[in-house]
């Protein structure tokens, strides 16, 4: 699990590597596919103007010609890396870009969208850092912020849990539990003793995930100044520091943790079978994912932080208080497993 | 005290009544046999005692606590089959958890791996024990913390002629030192060496009997000079049988002595004199209606 965690991590930053320089191609043929938009606009346009003279046309040229300089400009500062410029450029692009909108030309790029964009420029020009492609920096914070996307959510903790899931299971099938339970120790405390096994050994990995994801990028890569200052946008609208998201993105794993191994511990024990525990992992997992892309992702359901990620972005609000309910559930699934044991026969 | 006290203890699967109300009180050390053939419940009634599996009705004290308790397992064992061991751990893993389940020092493995003789292989992981090899594990792990009540499933089982008298020997030496042991069995000449007292289970019910009324004596003579062995016997009034090398012979109202004066008397070379005692498997077909067909 481990070796295959590392590996991951390994892959994923080595591809981050590789792209760096896709990245910056790739904004540029953005920008030059949307300045082609605005410069076949403004074709038309003149063309329109010349057989029938409009104010709001004129209007609509005067403002798509600044736009496609605009563009142009942008394209320049992103190919000669002068990212505070291409910061500002990109600035005053969605700004004229709205006004564009607004005498009827066509971009398309939402108003939410360009607003949340010139916020983030700002702040960014503000702290004095170069934007970065969030899915594929190679910047300590950012890297860690991909790892946790990728791995801290369902699809993610459901493997971690099959995988985990045999300890329990496999004492039960392999008749180990038969002779564990005839020496002088109460049921409950197997329970507690598998849970406590079960989350130093999730800690544990969890420690080995945070480090790498961080280690990695910051030993072989130079990190920038104030980079963990790095404003992450937020559903709400408000930036979040990248540093304050790795913190909140440990504390919520370690609750989705002890949330999971909860859920782990008690189907372990009351399946005692792995394909039957591991089917109900899934399923439960499945239906945990189902009930917050239909709109449960309230305060009290554990499933809402089981995608570490979305929590924190989604939810600003609910941290701490998303804790509470993952240490609740936890100690409830865990206090239900070791009560549900306690006169429960094994043969 | 009673060391085990069985009261109505009742067990179903399904339509099957495994166990009938069952009472049975055992007060002593020494050694009782569950006897009864393949199915009948002898492992399930074990699993029953140690609350390893429910009972439907009745109740169960051990060492003079109720089953359901798990300090109860602080003065009883329970040897399993082998299955129950952790196959990637070694037998020094395995008494080393055992001895601290039980809060013992250390030494204590020490001495009950040369009580049982498994010195050799105890660094060994369990997957490459041999049969015999798991069974001292086993019986190892039951006795480290010298329990009043031993229970065994079937420990006989499969195990060499040098493991099986040496687990012989070691329950032997047990009950005499106060261990009351019950095992389950169903290689009944195997059970005639080590107790009389025998517990038949037989449609749900025990029947507890002692093997002495039922008990024969056999010797074995191999001899070279059968004809005028055979003469003496006869002359002298010996229950015997001819076998392919001499005579089994079995000793009724003449002691040992006597057929000793006997050969000596026959002036024949005696090859080889083995001892046979049978008790249980006569009652046990009286009871189980054993037949030809």
């Amino acid at each position: 699990m481990l070796a295959g965690t590392l590996l991951l991590i390994g892959t994923l930053f080595i591809r981050n590597v590789m792209q760096q320089d896709v990245v910056r191609a790739e904004k540029i043929e953005w920008f030059s596919g949307y300045m082609q938009e605005v410069a076949t606009q403004n074709r038309t346009d003149r063309q329109m103007l010349q057989e029938t003279p409009l104010e709001e046309l004129e209007q609509k040229l005067d403002v798509g010609v600044a736009l496609q300089n605009q563009l142009n400009g942008l394209i320049l500062s992103i190919e000669n890396g002068a990212w505070e410029d291409e910061l500002q450029q990109e600035i005053d692009v969605y700004l004229t870009a709205i006004d564009y909108k607004e005498v009827k030309g066509n971009y398309s790029f939402s108003n939410g969208d360009m607003d949340e964009t010139i916020r983030l420029n700002e702040q960014l020009l503000l702290l004095g850092l170069p934007k970065e492609d969030i899915g594929r920096s190679v910047q300590p914070p950012l890297f860690i912020k991909q790892i946790v996307s990728l791995v801290l959510n369902p699809f993610g903790l459901t493997v971690l849990l099959v995988l985990l899931g045999t300890v329990i299971t496999r004492e039960f099938e392999d008749r180990n539990m038969q002779m564990v339970y005839t020496f002088p120790i109460p049921k409950w405390k197997y329970v507690f003793v598998k849970f406590t096994g079960l989350l130093l050994t999730g800690l544990i990995w969890l420690s080995v995930l945070f480090s790498a994801s961080y280690l990695l990028p910051a030993l072989t890569v130079e990190s920038k100044e104030l980079i963990f200052d790095y404003p992450l946008s937020l559903a709400n609208g408000s930036f979040l520091d990248a540093g304050t998201y790795i913190n909140e993105a440990c504390i919520y794993s370690v609750g989705v943790l002890l949330f999971a191994i909860g859920v782990l511990t008690l189907v372990g024990f009351m399946a005692r079978q792995t394909i039957i525990s591991s089917v109900v992992i899934l399923a439960v997992f499945a239906g945990g994912w189902m009930s917050i892309r239909n709109g449960m992702d309230l305060l009290w359901n554990p499933f809402t932080y089981v995608n570490v990620n979305e929590a924190i972005i989604n939810h600003a609000d609910y941290f701490p208080t998303g804790l509470i309910v993952l240490f609740g559930v936890a100690a409830v699934l865990l206090a239900i497993a070791m009560w549900g044991s306690r006169k429960r026969g094994v043969s | 005290m009673a060391v085990l006290a069985i009261n109505n203890l009742s067990k179903s699967f399904k339509n099957h009544r495994v166990l009938d109300g069952i009472t049975l009180t055992i007060d002593s050390p020494g050694i009782w046999a569950l006897v009864g053939p393949n199915g009948v419940g002898k492992t399930t009634f074990l699993n029953i005692l140690t609350n390893l599996s429910p009972a439907d009705s009745g109740s169960v004290k051990l060492v003079g606590k109720s089953n359901k308790d798990y300090k109860v397992f602080k003065d009883v064992s329970f040897l399993q089959d082998n299955t129950v061991l952790f196959d990637y751990l070694t037998g020094y893993d395995h008494l080393k958890y055992v001895c601290d389940v039980h809060k013992l020092p250390s030494k204590r493995i020490q001495e009950v791996v040369q009580y049982v003789g498994m010195e050799r292989y105890t660094k060994k992981t369990v997957g490459d024990y041999s049969l015999g090899m798991k069974q001292h594990l086993l019986l190892a792990m039951a006795i480290i913390n010298e329990p009043k009540l031993l229970l065994l499933d079937e420990p006989l089982n499969g195990l060499d002629p040098t493991s099986a008298i040496l687990m012989r020997k070691i329950l032997g030496q047990l009950a005499d030192k106060g261990t009351t042991i019950i095992l389950s069995s169903h290689n009944l000449a195997e059970v005639d060496r080590v107790t009389k007292q025998i517990l038949f289970l037989k449609d749900g019910k025990l029947l507890e009997e002692h093997m002495d009324s039922y008990e024969k004596v056999y010797y074995h003579i191999a001899v070279q000079d059968k004809p005028s062995v055979a003469s003496l016997l006869t002359a002298k009034a010996f229950d015997f049988m001819e076998t392919d090398k001499g005579f089994k012979v079995l000793l009724g109202s003449q002691d040992f002595q006597s057929l000793l004066d006997l050969l000596h008397q026959s002036g024949a070379y005696v090859k080889d004199l083995q001892k046979e005692i049978t008790g249980s498997e006569k009652r046990y077909e009286e009871l189980f209606e054993v037949g030809m067909v």
